[in-house]
């Protein structure tokens, strides 16, 4: 994929980050003043609020798309540092193969965890 | 008796000629993280980078500290207490700082990016317009939010 698509991509999941990651970190730590607001139950942290979101299978395609967004929006960033911290071909071929590797197998792990968590969920 | 010039073996043709120069970086991690006199702008870009880092190598972690609810909810409720000493608190509150602060500056360069907060081309005549300087007041109300934010944050899980 060309450089131009790469950075594209890195702009457009900062835009859907700053939707989804907001939703999730509003629902986990701004927890009083959305309960407050009756948007959220109380206590998002214990066992079962969590098995609850795990069965829903909204949470679940919200929590995919967070997982494939923050780690390509995350490591795109660090690929670019990189880049410019050590500057050579040779750095930038092992850079890109650290990235993809590190990124797929952090996704396939995280994915795995969630579908895993979706039939916990479905359980209770 | 042979000039300096002769005596020199001709140089051998590079092996790779489109490799690209190594350009004398003189200043190092510093000129990374040092901005001189730019202004405020720069710091924020530098920091926006920090905070992002700090979130990347979060990630992984968070992702494999919430698997353990898949081992019921006794290996869950252990987790989250051991996640509740003020250390694990206060790097909580670094996590939720960094990702506030991320976000709302990443807004600001997102509309710079793509050319929203950078006025009308114009003639370079002195003194040169700054783009920045437009973009003044959209920084210092995000930067309140993030300030806000943060605070709110903060009281959150000073008092959960």
């Amino acid at each position: 994929m060309r450089e131009t698509r790469l950075w594209q991509l890195h702009l457009f999941s900062a835009l859907a980050l700053i939707v989804l990651l907001s939703l999730h970190m509003g629902v986990q730590h701004y927890e009083k003043i959305l309960t407050g607001l009756g948007l959220v139950g109380e206590n998002v942290r214990d066992f079962a609020s969590v098995a609850g979101r795990a069965g829903s299978a909204w949470w679940n395609v919200l929590y995919v798309l967070l997982l494939g967004f923050a780690l390509y929006h995350g490591l795109y960033g660090t690929r670019r540092i990189l880049h410019e911290v050590w500057y050579s071909r040779r750095a930038t071929r092992v850079i890109d193969t650290l990235v993809v590797v590190f990124g797929l197998a952090v996704f396939i792990y995280g994915l795995w965890g969630i579908l895993q968590a979706t039939r916990m969920g479905g359980a209770l | 008796m042979a000039s300096r010039l002769e005596t020199q073996a001709p140089q051998a043709p590079q092996a790779h000629p489109a490799r690209p120069q190594r350009l004398p970086n003189r200043l190092g991690l510093k000129g990374w993280v040092y901005a001189g006199r730019y202004p405020v702008e720069r710091y924020l870009y530098i920091l926006h980078r920090v905070a992002g880092l700090g979130l990347v190598l979060y990630l992984p972690l968070h992702v494999w500290v919430t698997s353990s609810r898949l081992q019921g909810p006794e290996v869950w409720a252990r987790t989250m207490a051991a996640l509740s000493s003020p250390l694990f608190r206060f790097g909580e509150f670094l996590v939720l700082a960094a990702f506030v602060f991320h976000a709302l500056n990443g807004i600001r360069l997102l509309l710079g990016h793509l050319g929203f907060t950078l006025g009308r081309p114009a003639e370079p005549v002195y003194p040169y317009p700054i783009a920045l300087r437009r973009q003044r007041p959209l920084t210092v109300v995000l930067m309140m939010v993030a300030a806000v934010s943060i605070a709110v944050g903060l009281w959150e899980i000073v008092v959960r």
